[in-house]
């Protein structure tokens, strides 16, 4: 009997203290603005399946309690400072909600009084993200590096693994990672400096390619994979850098020379076309249209005398028909995006999986825009035929490199607005006619990770899945020394290999 | 069971001590440079991140116990007491290892991986995180080995192995082999067939960890905490010999009629501790010591201090040269006395994937106030260190941050900053100093900038630099007159001492540069004009003498000895020189 009682007093406390756990405090009053958070995670848009938007209260307050509300039970959070929120309980409130919006309301509590602040709102959109993002891990340096690594997130967790890190491939420089059409199964990448070559992981098989040809200027660079998966568009490029003496843009990287090739896989051949390859012209950054009849790149006149007419070297973006089949190109090709009249050079472009969009980043010169300040991401309509600023996603800093997921309806870009040194990933929505909503930070458990973090995020690139062929396998191909040899088409056409300025690649 | 009644007559091996404290002074006194430089190769964060983040690795509470430690050699000398303490604290659980499998002698035997762990913190590149791990894994030892029951021994056994790698790396395979050793020697419990399934349990976490976690081959076997980089296994391999093979001589050496005796064992114990000392002593770097200490001193702006250090420094190396001409540059004397020390025509100014090179480059940038070029080098250094965070390039890289104008890039590293030991007050002042500043725009005045680039090897332009910011920094001018007479460019010394009103008598280093132009020029007229001093000219005449005397080239660099300090012996003999 007494023992009977011990046990119901005992659910008592703990049924009190879950009642206590779950109830707001009483405010003394309300401040009239939204609370100051870190990261900026105020009125964004979301996808259901995204890790929690941890974030951190920057204010006086000694004790936090937060609460999420939409449709059914909702969140409540305590903390002091920092919003820990728990990923069961998140994904419940996100599915429940999805289409609808949640409520953020802080109470903070300063000496022995509770304030609370205004609420804001988090949109839980119905479209998913793909459930990984690929990039690389490195220090913003100059011309050297210490670890770097490819690594893949789990969007709906907080989860980070490698796929490839340089140390387990010779402590090389490793980039360039492209999927085909987000597929995790099909990757390429390459490898500069020691155990240099080009890494083809299609299936579970890596392979490791001799990029090099005696109808190329360089080793391939830049890829894109046509959606068959049969063959990758290449650029071959002589880049160059050069520092700026004391500049905030640090240094410029431009090619001498570029060219876009096609890597046919099945039967290692490199071939390419008199338009690709025009020994006056810088063409670069292929990217296939999402049925792969179109190869739309990068293209400028050459200039020679660089660094110093870096202003000159304004790119356009460009498209050209492909038949598969045949392995042929058009010999016409189209303009589609065109700022060089206004100043302004387009470049890294990424375009829908719908086929609707195309996104670049515009600078005021060159094509490695990511040291750029003024560069800002613009949105092509492939239908509409315009072009605009994507200002809800620009800011002071670098905006480049951006990726969209597999529906169009989400975008992942790299921007260095936090500290103008370090690049971050934001993940943004597009609906259907190009409506932009707010870009937030990729979410962290802990949310002040980005400020004791030093490295940079490059070249973000969604993904469907996780890369399955281990690291260790992919750092045993990397280290191999035996490598396939690609081969070159003379038949479809032959280019002249020229160096007018007897320039020799700095990276590639 | 073994007691000290049985151990009473080795009750005289005094050895162990006597290298303990050979060790504490060793460290505290003359490597103790090195252990600060070590202290400057990592930066532990009191934030959970950092504990996640160190400890999920194999070794990780190693290496975060250790790092912890490494925090301490901040204060001077205190690091030579904390690694002694360490390792004596080894050496007690090892003599308490001997003593239960009755092995007499154990505080001689204990001298051996005393030897070799003193010999392994000579390297930079040894961890706090190795004493640390030896410590855990005797204790999972002496747990395992004193459970007399089978089946309880071999299930710790089982469990042991395994957590003894996560937790210490290495340590795995020094506790794999106290147990069977054990089995070998003090229980006679051979099992082979359990051997090797301990032997598998060793194995297979380190391969299973190169899959699992982002090291390298190295490091999943040894686990992060023994050593910063992997690169120095030697030592490891020495230390594991130490340990293991003692048990094996001991247990053969006590059969032994005359083992036991007084005066052998304290001859032996002598021996080995002399043995152990002159190894240590063997190995000492004092240049590289040297080296470390300018490094602390620079870092701690004490330029009287490192030019002592300096004096009658006759040896060619650049490194020690470029830190006594940072402390000259800030002394205003940098030309004036540049050839008290070995030159290269590129003053202080290094192209180099070496972090410390790379620093000595930043450093000079920001004495120059060239905070593009110091920014530039100093984030190479401090990428370059082994774990790319150095508090010392960290700390330069806020206050370069903060003066370029870009606030929040310094915020970062102060952020980073305020969450260490010994470097917290200065961040927070350094913070709200920041804030007072950003209430008014004057106060951080706008740095030039200018569109020019730079030369392939990424060296800066100083003459730039010069013009941009007026024409009246007397450490550029200093800086620009030393690169010009380490370059022979004549002429733009001249416009420049003319624009500086730079006053030539007094100072023999311009004289000697000014005097060589006049010869090369056949004018004598100018030596009156500069004003050129006898005692220059007749030194120089004698110099000539010497180089005109028709002796062998060895002869004649002999006897120019006495000339080392002369522009002229910088242009014969080390302006060419890579």
């Amino acid at each position: 009997m007494r023992l009977a009682a011990f046990y119901v007093f005992l659910l008592s406390i703990c049924c009190l203290s879950g009642c206590d756990g779950n109830r707001l405090p009483v405010a003394k009053s309300e401040w009239g603005t939204t609370p100051p958070i870190y990261p900026e995670y105020q009125d964004a848009t979301i996808p259901v399946n995204i890790a929690p938007l941890n974030f951190e209260i920057r204010d006086e307050g000694e004790e936090h309690i937060v609460q999420i509300k939409g449709k059914g039970e909702p969140l409540v959070v305590k903390g002091r400072g920092v919003v820990d929120i728990p990923l069961r309980a998140w994904r419940r409130l996100l599915g429940e909600n999805q289409g609808d919006s949640l409520s953020v309301t802080v109470f903070s509590r300063q000496k022995e009084d509770w304030y609370r602040y205004q609420p804001f709102a988090w949109t839980v959109s119905s479209d998913s993200i793909d459930g990984y993002v690929a990039y690389r891990l490195i220090e913003p340096t100059y011309a050297n590096w210490n670890g770097m690594a490819i690594c893949q997130r789990d969007l709906a967790s907080f989860e980070e693994t490698e796929i490839l890190s340089n140390r387990k491939s010779g402590n090389n420089c490793i980039n360039c990672h492209t999927f085909n059409q987000g597929n995790p199964d099909e990757l390429v990448m390459h490898m500069r400096k020691v155990n240099a070559g080009t890494l083809l992981i299609r299936d579970g098989v890596c392979q490791k390619l001799n990029t090099q040809t005696p109808y190329t200027i360089s080793n391939f660079v830049y890829p894109d994979w046509h959606p068959s998966g049969e063959q990758i568009a290449f650029s071959t490029n002589i880049t160059q850098m050069s520092f700026y003496d004391a500049h905030p843009k640090i240094i410029e990287v431009y090619d001498a020379q570029s060219d876009i090739v096609m890597y046919d896989i099945q039967r290692n051949e490199v071939y390419t076309s008199p338009m690709l390859s025009d020994p006056d012209k810088l063409e670069n950054f292929p990217f296939f249209a999402p049925d792969g009849k179109r190869l739309y790149f990068c293209t400028c006149d050459r200039v020679d005398s660089l660094p110093q007419q870096f202003e000159k070297v304004r790119y356009r973006i460009c498209s050209i028909g492909f038949d598969l089949a045949s392995r042929c190109f058009d010999e016409r090709v189209d303009t589609l995006v065109d700022l060089t009249a206004s100043g302004k050079s387009a470049t890294l472009p990424s375009v829908s999986p719908d086929g609707r969009f195309i996104l670049c980043s515009v600078a005021p010169s060159g094509c490695f825009s990511s040291w750029i300040p003024e560069s800002d991401l613009y949105l092509y309509d492939l239908r509409e035929k315009t072009v605009r600023p994507a200002s809800e996603w620009n800011s002071e800093q670098a905006e480049s490199c951006t990726s969209w997921s597999s529906n169009s309806r989400w975008v992942v870009f790299s921007s260095r607005r936090e500290d103008g040194v370090y690049n971050r990933l934001y993940i943004a929505h597009i609906d259907a006619s190009g409506r932009l909503g707010k870009p937030f930070l990729l979410p962290q458990r802990d949310p002040a990770f980005n400020l004791r973090d030093m490295k940079a995020y490059n070249l973000p690139r969604l993904v469907k899945g996780a890369v399955r062929v281990s690291p260790v396998a992919i750092g045993r191909c990397a280290e191999s020394a035996s490598e396939k040899a690609v081969r070159f088409n003379e038949q479809l056409y032959k280019p002249e290999i020229h160096t007018p300025t007897g320039s020799v690649s700095e990276v590639n | 069971m073994v007691t000290t009644r049985h151990l009473n007559p080795f009750s005289c091996a005094l050895g162990l001590p006597v290298f303990l404290l050979f060790t504490a002074i060793l460290y505290a006194f003359f490597y103790n440079y090195h252990v600060l430089f070590v202290e400057q190769l990592r930066l532990f964060e009191w934030n959970g991140a950092y504990f996640n983040e160190t400890i999920r690795e194999p070794g990780g509470l190693s290496a975060y116990i250790g790092e912890f430690i490494s925090q301490f050699y901040h204060w001077n000398h205190f690091g030579g007491l904390l690694i002694a303490i360490g390792i004596g604290g080894v050496c007690m659980a090892y003599k308490r290892l001997l003593a239960h499998w009755g092995l007499p002698g154990s505080a001689s035997w204990a001298l051996f991986p005393a030897g070799a762990l003193s010999l392994a913190f000579l390297s930079l590149d040894t961890s706090f995180g190795l004493i640390v791990g030896l410590l855990i894994t005797f204790l999972f030892a002496r747990i395992t080995i004193r459970e007399r029951s089978g089946w309880i021994r071999r299930a710790l056994s089982l469990v042991g192995l395994p957590i003894c790698y996560f937790l210490t790396g290495a340590g795995v395979f020094l506790y794999l082999g106290i147990l069977l050793l054990d089995e070998a020697i003090y229980s006679r419990d051979r099992r082979y067939g359990w051997w090797i399934v301990y032997g598998l349990l060793a194995i297979l976490p380190p391969l299973l960890a190169y899959y699992r976690y982002d090291i390298t081959e190295t490091q999943a076997w040894i686990g992060t905490g023994c050593l910063l980089t992997g690169e120095s296994l030697s030592g490891l391999y020495i230390l594991a010999a130490t340990l293991l093979l003692p048990p094996l001589l001991a247990d053969w050496l006590k059969g032994m009629p005359w083992w036991g005796k007084r005066k052998v064992v304290f001859a032996l114990d002598l021996l080995v501790c002399l043995a152990a000392i002159g190894l240590v002593v063997s190995h000492v770097k004092l240049k590289d010591e040297r080296l470390y200490r300018l490094h602390h001193l620079t870092a701690h702006a004490q330029w009287d201090q490192v030019l002592k250090v300096m004096e009658g420094e006759s040896s060619k190396n650049i490194l020690l040269s470029s830190y006594a001409n940072i402390a000259l540059l800030n002394k205003h004397c940098l030309s004036q006395k540049q050839f008290q020390f070995y030159q290269t025509p590129h003053v202080n100014e290094f192209w180099s994937s070496n972090h410390l090179l790379n620093y000595l480059t930043a450093e000079t940038y920001y004495q120059l106030d060239m905070l593009y070029a110091a920014r530039a080098y100093m984030f190479m250094a401090n990428t370059q260190t082994p774990l790319s965070r150095s508090p010392l390039y960290l700390r330069r890289l806020a206050e370069i941050e903060y003066r370029r104008g870009n606030a929040a890039a310094s915020l970062k590293y102060v952020t980073l900053l305020e969450s260490t030991l010994f470097y917290a007050d200065w961040a927070r002042d350094f913070r709200k100093a920041m804030n007072v500043s950003s209430t008014s725009t004057d106060d951080v005045p706008a740095y030039p900038e200018n569109d020019s680039f730079l030369a392939k090897e990424m060296l800066y332009n100083v003459e730039q630099h010069w013009r941009q910011s007026g024409g009246d920094n007397p450490k550029v001018a200093d800086f620009l007159l030393a690169r010009y007479m380490l370059n022979n460019q004549y002429n733009a010394f001249i416009q420049l001492a003319k624009r500086t009103n730079l006053s030539l008598s007094g100072c023999e280093a311009y004289q000697e540069f000014l005097l060589m132009y006049a010869y090369l020029l056949k004018d004598n007229a100018l030596i009156q004009d500069w004003g050129i001093g006898q005692p220059v000219l007749e030194r120089f005449y004698r110099y000539l003498r010497i180089n005109q005397s028709g002796k062998s080239d060895e002869e004649v660099k002999h006897l120019l000895e006495p000339y080392r300090d002369t522009y002229w012996y910088y242009v014969q003999y080390n302006k060419n020189t890579k």
